[in-house]
């Protein structure tokens, strides 16, 4: 069994991630939980999701995820907010069960992100 | 043994001045303590986060009492550092083969990291 605790996916997405900072003319949600800080924010037009941020203080498998997901969501249908990849993102970042409640986090951010969106529209 | 010593405590100097200034830094311990070791903590910088983005520098988090435990560090948090305090706390170890390279190398990937994990942060400025 590896003892290595990141896989090169996550290595990747911490040391070089594409999407950290925050979008001025959107919508954000912050979460404190789990030991965690996390920022989602992200700007939507045309039904779709054109760009999204984070900014996170946490591990890195915490940073890796955020990364990996505003990835995925950028381009995507505003519903996409909705169904939250929670098996992608554990199985391709290898997410140690032990840090499940950071993934949750995500999650809770992603659907406080998805609520205000609706509430404004 | 005396060169040895004298050898520890200068790359020890050469590593703290590299640091010193980094916002919020703290030295744990005292600063005439044993010269192979420095051991700091920085105000709200998440531990694990650090340790990676330290990479290749080989360091080690909290104490070296504690070194196998995901707590923080009994010993840290009896010289008054809080929980978050420890939790950031960066063991650097020189020795005997140790170059003065390889300190000035820590001391800049260690400013560095500490400065893209600031700016990474809800709360600080991209």
């Amino acid at each position: 069994m590896s003892s290595e605790p990141y896989n090169p996916a996550v290595r990747e997405l911490f040391s070089a991630p594409a999407h950290v900072g925050a979008v001025d003319d959107g919508e954000s949600s912050l979460v404190v939980d789990q030991g965690v800080r996390l920022q989602l924010s992200a700007r939507f037009s045309g039904g779709s999701i054109v760009e999204m941020r984070f900014k996170a203080w946490g591990c890195p498998h915490l940073i890796a995820a955020a990364e990996w997901l505003c990835g995925y969501l950028e381009g995507r249908p505003i519903g996409a907010l909705e169904d939250f990849p929670h098996a992608p993102i554990m199985e391709n970042l290898a997410i140690p069960m032990e840090k499940t409640g950071r993934i949750l986090v995500l999650e809770d951010a992603v659907r406080s992100l998805g609520q205000k969106f609706g509430d404004g529209s | 043994m005396d060169a040895d010593l004298t050898h520890l405590r200068e790359l020890r100097e050469v590593l703290w001045n590299g640091i010193r200034d980094v916002d919020g830094i703290m030295l744990n311990g005292s600063a005439d303590g044993f010269p192979g070791i420095l051991t700091v903590s920085v105000a709200d910088i998440e531990g694990e986060s650090l340790l990676l983005d330290l990479e290749p520098v080989c360091v080690a988090t909290g104490s070296a009492c504690n070194s196998k435990s995901q707590e923080p560090s009994y010993v840290l948090r009896a010289i008054g550092r809080t929980d978050l305090e420890a939790q950031s706390a960066i063991r650097f170890s020189v020795g005997r083969p140790t170059t003065r390279a390889e300190v000035e190398l820590a001391a800049t990937k260690y400013r560095g990291a500490v400065a893209r994990l600031r700016a990474m942060a809800p709360g600080r400025a991209a």
